[in-house]
């Protein structure tokens, strides 16, 4: 505890330039999160910690200027019909058991083996989650692409039909953006788990919107708009978790939060001009890039734990700072397809208008 | 002025769900205080959509209907009977007036010289007959229609208008169109701008209140709400403001979401044996 105090009297001075640095760095991380319901946080938590803020108190800002921005997205995303609030609020419930655990689990890690072994469990969880599921994801996108398909409605996958086909009497809810009733006990390790890698790795949503999709059947848009439901939900728990101990510094969640609220309303903008395959595109896109971040950095704890044969001081700063440009370049790369695809799609719906009123002048 | 109110009341009230009730009593109000429905034909075809939805209106509303025909060459009437049957059947009467300049100019002239036209309360057309076919023509034609002395309604079967079914008001997308949410994104932004002054003007007395733990743990959360909801609503408005908006198809979903009903298994009829003897 003394620890945390600490940590809390640390808080850095804020100029300018810092300022800026959050504000864009939370912009891109918002346009993200409003796109694909999560994201954007994996690069602000070693963002902050980049500037000399306490990891402890970096991870609780963070957690602080989570919840509000994925409201602001998930109201905005009701607008457009994308939200299952019911899913999310259910989901999110299980997700915050998830993330109590997924700390506990952290700091025992942290107790009985350091710093760096909590390190190398971040990214190996990174790595192995990151790979199995972004893997499947962006097969799956590349997939639909290739097969020139790509303004089909989207199958239910058939894992989903057989979820769907279970009748468990007494836990049957039925979930709009699955059109369907499935049994609440299969939500309980989906949520869990997400919660469980929001802990670990800050990224719930890379677990929690694939487990929608291909588990339960959701179109991927409503997945990604619930997801935001679910983030506000285990944010808020999170946060308050966090304040109690005096960890949250609200200077950097209100100005990360800046840019974040325009960023997640132009993501949110965003998928109402794409093909829900797009969605899955970036999500995979992104899921994959920063697993190459992660892996980078295995070596350096490995080192740091006496595994492995120990590392000169340049090449881990070389490892440690290749892997934060990959982090940002597989945001970035996030961001620049939302865009891109957020231009294509005006462009095409303005052709589209035009057309149909020349079809109607004839 | 009271024109004014009137019209941008009934723009209030046809941009929403004709079903909504309340909102149908103010209107049947308005209406009763002027009278009648002035319906616009100009011998097409397409006329009998704007003919069904004034009938449908004025029985609603329990407004009268005033016809107002315009045609080039009053010896050819090639759809008359087809549209003014069913209004002759009602005990509809109409006014059949040769058209010399253009249609909407002979509307406008109609409505705002005649003294006696003073009890109509809108004007009802199809959106064809005026050659509105897209709502960049109907955007286009807007600043003409600013002079007329009612609102206008446009009844449109052109696809970009199907949310509205056959309903669509001019006045909707005009709505949209001149109210770009200015005001409210200064309003928004400058509560914004105070709140981040505040906050960074005070770093020492917040943080040190803010990280006292405990219950003083809700200091945080409040703060991060209402910045949601103040810079939330400011971010919004921004985008709004700059025309980055959602596609209209996707604003349509949203409110069209429909209830489910929940299908309740019933027992299976039990079979049964009769014997006769």
């Amino acid at each position: 505890m003394q620890n945390i105090a600490l940590e809390a009297s640390n808080f850095i001075d804020l100029n300018s330039m810092n300022i800026l640095y959050l504000f864009i760095v939370g912009f891109i991380g918002g346009l993200v999160s409003g796109f694909i319901g999560s994201g954007g946080a994996f690069v602000l938590t070693p963002g902050m910690m980049s500037l000399g803020v306490p990891g402890l108190v970096a991870v609780a800002s963070n957690m602080c200027h989570k919840f509000p921005k994925a409201l602001v997205g998930a109201i905005k995303r009701a607008k457009y019909g994308q939200v299952d609030v019911k899913l999310g609020i259910i989901f999110g419930i299980f997700a915050e058991a998830g993330v109590f655990y997924g700390a506990h689990i952290q700091e025992r890690i942290k107790s009985a083996f350091g710093d760096a072994g909590s390190n190398l469990y971040v990214s190996v969880a990174f790595v192995v989650v990151l790979a199995i599921v972004g893997g499947f994801v962006l097969r799956d996108a590349i997939k639909t692409y290739r097969s020139g398909n790509t303004s089909a409605e989207e199958k239910t996958a058939k894992l989903a039909k057989w979820v769907q086909s279970i009748n468990i009497p007494g836990t049957m809810v039925y979930f709009k953006s699955l059109n369907a009733r499935v049994s609440i006990l299969f939500l309980i390790p989906l949520g869990f788990g997400t919660g469980m890698l929001a802990a670990t790795i800050a990224v719930g949503g890379f677990l929690g919107v694939p487990s929608m999709i291909y588990v339960l059947g959701a179109p991927s848009l409503m997945a990604s708009a619930s997801e935001l439901v679910v983030a506000f939900v285990m944010g808020l728990g999170g946060s308050f978790k966090y304040a109690l101990h005096g960890l949250v510094d609200i200077r950097l969640s209100a100005i990360i939060l800046a840019g974040s609220l325009f960023g997640i309303q132009l993501g949110a903008i965003g998928t109402t001009y794409v093909k829900p395959f797009m969605i899955k595109l970036v999500m995979g896109v992104i899921m994959v890039i920063v697993l190459f971040s992660r892996a980078l950095m295995v070596p350096v704890y490995l080192s740091q734990l006496g595994i492995i044969q120990t590392l000169t001081e340049t090449t881990i700063k070389i490892l440690k700072n290749s892997s934060f440009a990959i982090m940002a370049f597989a945001l970035l790369s996030g961001a620049f397809i939302i865009l891109r695809a957020m231009w294509i799609g005006k462009k095409a719906e303005r052709a589209i208008e035009e057309k149909e009123e020349a079809i109607e002048n004839v | 002025m009271e024109i004014k109110k009137l019209v941008q009341q009934f723009e209030d009230l046809m941009s929403t769900s004709f079903l909504e009730e309340g909102k149908l009593e103010t209107l049947k109000r308005m209406v009763n205080n002027r009278h009648r429905i002035l319906l616009v034909l100009t011998g097409m075809e397409v006329d009998m959509d704007a003919v069904n939805y004034s009938l449908n209106l004025s029985r609603r509303i329990g407004a009268g209907i005033k016809i107002l025909y315009l045609t080039r060459d009053i010896s050819e009437l090639p759809y008359i009977d087809n549209s003014l049957n069913k209004l002759k059947s009602a005990g509809i009467s109409y006014q059949i007036k040769v058209c010399n300049s253009s249609v909407k100019e002979e509307i406008v002239s109609y409505i705002n010289n005649d003294e006696k036209e003073t009890d109509i309360s809108f004007v009802v057309i199809d959106s064809r007959d005026l050659g509105i076919r897209s709502l960049r023509s109907q955007k286009a034609d807007y600043h003409d229609w600013e002079k007329l002395r009612c609102p206008l309604v446009l009844v449109s079967k052109t696809p970009k208008f199907i949310s509205l079914k056959r309903r669509m008001v001019m006045t909707q997308n005009y709505v949209s169109m001149r109210k770009k949410p200015i005001g409210k994104m200064v309003i928004y932004g400058l509560a914004s701008v105070a709140m981040y002054a505040a906050l960074l003007m005070n770093q020492a007395t917040i943080t040190s209140l803010f990280t006292r733990g405990a219950w003083y743990a809700l200091f945080p959360i409040a703060t991060a709400f209402a910045i949601s909801f103040v810079h939330g609503h400011f971010t919004g408005y921004f985008w709004s403001v700059l025309g980055v908006e959602a596609t209209k198809k996707a604003l349509r979903t949203g409110t069209q979401e429909q209830k489910h009903t929940e299908k309740r298994e019933r027992p299976q009829p039990q079979p049964r044996l009769r014997a006769k003897l």
